[in-house]
């Protein structure tokens, strides 16, 4: 079960600050929604909670179930609860999908290896639920995977190493429907009071497979509003150039430096 | 007492573009009589025997060896005229025509001295024959130094699979030589893992002289504390048609200093060769260092020739990515070093099965 709190979270990436204070709650079992245009950051929140060493936090703080993360390695906070599946997934040609998965398995395990055999058969069951090609368990992990074999290979590996709290940053770029579909049953698989979930995204069609509990709009920096799923639909009629109008009096333009 | 040296020909120390070294340091002292045996299983020597050909031991004479005296008279590598020069001890496989060779040769030298150590290993393989060889040099005693000549002529149409692992118990100095001289759509895949410890010089050729031949060099070496490599490979293309690849990538771990070179020379008349050339280097730690130099000397117009080079760490994006699923750093650099050496294990396993 995890908690997520984001208190006041305001990074930089490079020297230029990103993040102006975000604040966030995710209760267990709960999903939420992260929109907003492109360049608001999304994934420099993604990245930072997973602990991406290219985002400097400069203050504020990220709470899982009470304790602060922020001075934990990646693979800390990947054993702890946390997983991102990631915009751009990298290909490591190397190791085999199912080396891969196993080895992450088996680092979350204290160390003690996990059995081969239940292994194989929970890959394999999950592999045929998100419909990948059986072949793709020995190939290289993302080794010459289209962008939604990519995407649907984050899904699986999340099913295997079931996190607590998963963070999908645009999991629905690049996909089309058949493959949206599939990848919205992962999550909806996932779903539990054990499980919690921020799903990042530009577009609205993803929530219509996915509904979320909340539902967030992050721009230039900030969480400036949150509601129900009805705000996702109503942002896809009128487009975020509006909401940034009619926001405007509150938003923080030109990522002032404080 | 240095060796004396031919004085009536040219030779000369190589010029190993990019590296620096001393050629003292991997000049035998004195004539080598350390002790040592050789090994190989006993399947691959029955099916050698039985096809007329042999694997066998020499100690002195270099004449009855093809190829041997041609390649004494017109070096131009003094490393190769001082190995000549002492006494060849060795061992020779040697095929006659049409010798297929099914089960792959095992063949391990092994010495437990404390002298230097001069090794020839001689391949000699008629038309049309076929072999695969592991061939392994053992330094297994406190061997200060050694010099390794692997090298032959393969005849037309001939096709040697050779897989070379080189290794030694303590630091050393080692030479290692290669002359491959290869005819008529005759083909060579070499692998090579030399992993002496210490310094080593590797000067590897191979001379596509027929229509047609081809050669594949791969090499993998891992750098650790103290080790100094630097390793040319080279291949010379006389004849028409012909190909060559050359792969070389090393891993380089605490304050080893690794540098390759590789040259893929075509000479005029070889129309229509094809040479391309990969070599990497991944740094794991910040105190060692290496250096990639790929050349081409192409004195022939109609001709496709390529390089790719590289120097640098593992990609921090990558190892992010890897500890982002939990992997501790040490078990994801693990990935992606063995990540980067795949292509060559590859290429190695490839050619054993
Ligand atoms: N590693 C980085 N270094 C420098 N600038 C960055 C880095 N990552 C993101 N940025 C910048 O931060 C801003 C937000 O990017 P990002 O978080 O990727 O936005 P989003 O995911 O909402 O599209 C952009 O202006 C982007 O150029
Ligand atoms: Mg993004």
């Amino acid at each position: 079960m995890s908690k997520l709190e984001i208190r006041n979270l305001k990074v930089n990436a490079g020297d230029e600050r990103i993040l102006n204070g975000v604040n966030l709650q995710i209760n267990p079992g709960e999903i939420h929604a992260l929109m907003g245009p492109n360049g608001t950051g999304k994934s420099t929140l993604s990245e930072t909670i997973m602990g991406n060493p290219l985002y400097e936090i400069v203050d504020g703080q990220i709470w899982l179930d009470g304790q602060d993360i922020t001075e934990m390695s990646v693979d800390e906070r990947a054993r702890t609860a946390v997983f991102l599946a990631m915009q751009y997934p990298m290909e490591v040609a190397g190791i085999s999908n199912a080396d891969f998965i196993h080895a992450a398995l088996n680092a979350r395990n204290q160390g003690q290896p996990v059995a081969v055999l239940p292994f194989l058969k929970q890959l394999k069951a999950n592999m045929e639920f998100l419909e990948i090609n059986p072949e793709y368990a020995d190939r290289g992990l993302n080794a010459d995977f289209s962008g939604g074999e990519k995407k649907r290979n984050e899904i699986l590996q999340m099913m295997m190493l079931r996190p607590e709290m998963a963070i999908l940053d645009e999991i629905d770029s690049g996909l089309d429907i058949d493959a949206l579909k599939i990848v919205a049953k992962g999550i909806n698989a996932m779903r539990s009071t054990t499980f919690s979930c921020l799903m990042v995204t530009h577009y609205q069609r993803l929530l219509n497979y996915v509904v979320p509990d909340v539902v967030h709009i992050m721009m230039d920096g900030r969480i400036v509003k949150s509601g129900g799923p009805e705000l996702a639909t109503d942002l896809e009629k009128t487009g975020y150039a509006e909401l940034e109008e009619t926001l405007g009096s509150e938003t923080s333009h030109g990522n002032s430096l404080e | 007492m240095a060796i004396p040296l031919n004085k009536t020909t040219t030779a000369s120390y190589p010029r190993i573009l990019g590296i620096r070294y001393d050629p003292a340091a991997f000049t035998l002292p004195d004539s080598s009589s350390a002790a040592w045996d050789w090994e190989a299983n006993a399947e691959a020597l029955q099916a050698i025997n039985a096809a007329g050909g042999t694997v066998r031991r020499i100690n002195g004479a270099t004449a009855e060896l093809s190829g041997l005296p041609q390649l004494l008279a017109s070096t131009d590598n003094q490393f190769v005229q001082q190995h000549l020069q002492n006494p060849v001890q060795g061992m020779v496989i040697s095929l006659p025509d049409r010798a297929e060779i099914t089960p792959a040769l095992n063949l391990t030298l092994r010495t437990e001295s404390t002298l230097p150590v001069e090794w020839t290993v001689w391949f000699d393989l008629g038309d049309h024959s076929r072999l695969t060889t592991k061939l392994t040099l053992d330094l297994a005693g406190e061997v200060p130094q050694s010099n390794c000549l692997i090298g032959g002529t393969l005849a037309d149409e001939s096709n040697l699979t050779l897989i070379t692992d080189t290794q030694s118990h303590q630091a050393t100095q080692s030479l290692l030589l290669g002359d491959f001289v290869s005819a008529r759509d005759a083909n060579l895949d070499w692998s090579l893992w030399p992993q002496t410890k210490g310094q080593l010089l590797g000067d590897l050729n191979v001379t596509l002289a027929g229509t047609g031949s081809r050669a594949t060099l791969n090499l993998a070496r891992y750098g650790y504390q103290d080790d100094w490599v630097g390793i040319r490979g080279k291949i010379k293309h006389l004849g028409q048609h012909t190909f060559s690849r050359i792969n070389m990538r090393g891993v380089l771990y605490e304050n080893s200093r690794v540098n390759f070179t590789s040259i893929g020379q075509i000479d005029h008349g070889a129309s229509d060769a094809d040479a391309d050339q990969e070599s990497r280097l991944m740094t794991v730690e910040p105190h060692a260092k290496g250096s990639v130099n790929p050349v081409l000397v192409i004195d022939e117009n109609d001709v496709r020739a390529g390089h790719a080079a590289s120097v640098g760490q593992y990609d921090e994006d990558e190892i992010y990515y890897l500890q982002s699923r939990g992997l501790p750093m040490a078990t994801a650099k693990q990935i992606l070093i063995d990540n980067f050496m795949e292509p060559i294990w590859r290429l190695r396993n490839g050619e054993v099965g």
